[in-house]
């Protein structure tokens, strides 16, 4: 049976270029997926900056749920394009976009908690990120 | 001037269409293609769909998320889990099932 989260977070811009969804359960772990085209008004580092604040000190961790389909994945292609020139993946996760903007606001370990592929070609890859 | 950047309520009409038409049977398409219409999005434009899914049919975020890569690659297999729970939900769904009165943003303890 499902929890409610402990509080929900959601925000599109007019535009239909930029937004952001996420929710921070009750164990204070936040999950997210954002999006900004690359002319959207609204960044998607202040998108998620901006809903690490509406969390506030009950965020606890950050799990990154990051996926490589047809579209690009900035964090899954970042891991690949680092792997893929012999970087460990624990060193490559911390060069992905969330993990970056993330230890900027106190969040600092990462660690791998799945991983689906082989390096240079992930598919699925989830990351704890947590203070 | 810029729009500042809030939690967005959910529409919770939509809300209860979500579930109606998914306990009348509608396939996924169908009813993220009636959140995508009924909200005037570009089918592209798919990140504000997800939330409808959490709260309609009472899932984290996390298991909504394989929607991200099946709306453009339309792997099915991604989303059995997905199908799945909407199902579950719809069998489990009582009468005396109370809708949370939270909004997007705001705290529910």
């Amino acid at each position: 049976m499902s929890v409610a989260p402990l509080m929900e977070f959601g925000y599109h811009h007019p535009s239909q270029k930029g937004a952001i969804a996420g929710e921070l359960d009750i164990l204070g772990v936040v999950t997210f997926v954002v999006f900004a085209e690359p002319d959207s008004p609204v960044r998607g580092t202040e998108l998620f900056n901006r809903m690490m604040i509406a969390f506030g000190d009950d965020a606890k961790a950050i799990q990154g749920v990051w996926r490589k389909g047809s579209l690009p994945s900035i964090n899954t292609d970042k891991v690949n394009e680092l792997t893929g020139k012999g970087a460990s993946i624990d060193n490559a996760v911390r060069h992905a976009w969330t993990v970056t903007r993330a230890r900027k606001l106190g969040f600092a370990k990462v660690s791998v908690i799945h991983q689906d592929g082989s390096p240079g070609n992930f598919q699925k890859i989830d990351v704890l990120i947590e203070r | 001037m810029a729009t500042p950047i809030e939690s967005q309520p959910l529409n919770e009409e939509l809300v209860a269409q979500l579930r109606q038409m998914a306990s009348e049977g509608a396939p996924l398409e169908r009813l993220v293609d009636h959140v995508q219409g009924s909200l005037g999005f570009a089918k592209s434009f798919t990140v504000p769909v997800f939330p409808y899914f959490c709260r309609a049919f009472k899932l984290p975020l996390r298991e909504v998320l394989p929607l991200r890569e099946w709306i453009v690659d339309r792997d099915d297999r991604e989303v059995e889990d997905l199908r799945a729970k909407i199902r579950e939900f719809h069998v489990k769904l009582t009468p005396h099932t109370q809708e949370s009165p939270c909004l997007l943003g705001e705290k529910v303890r």
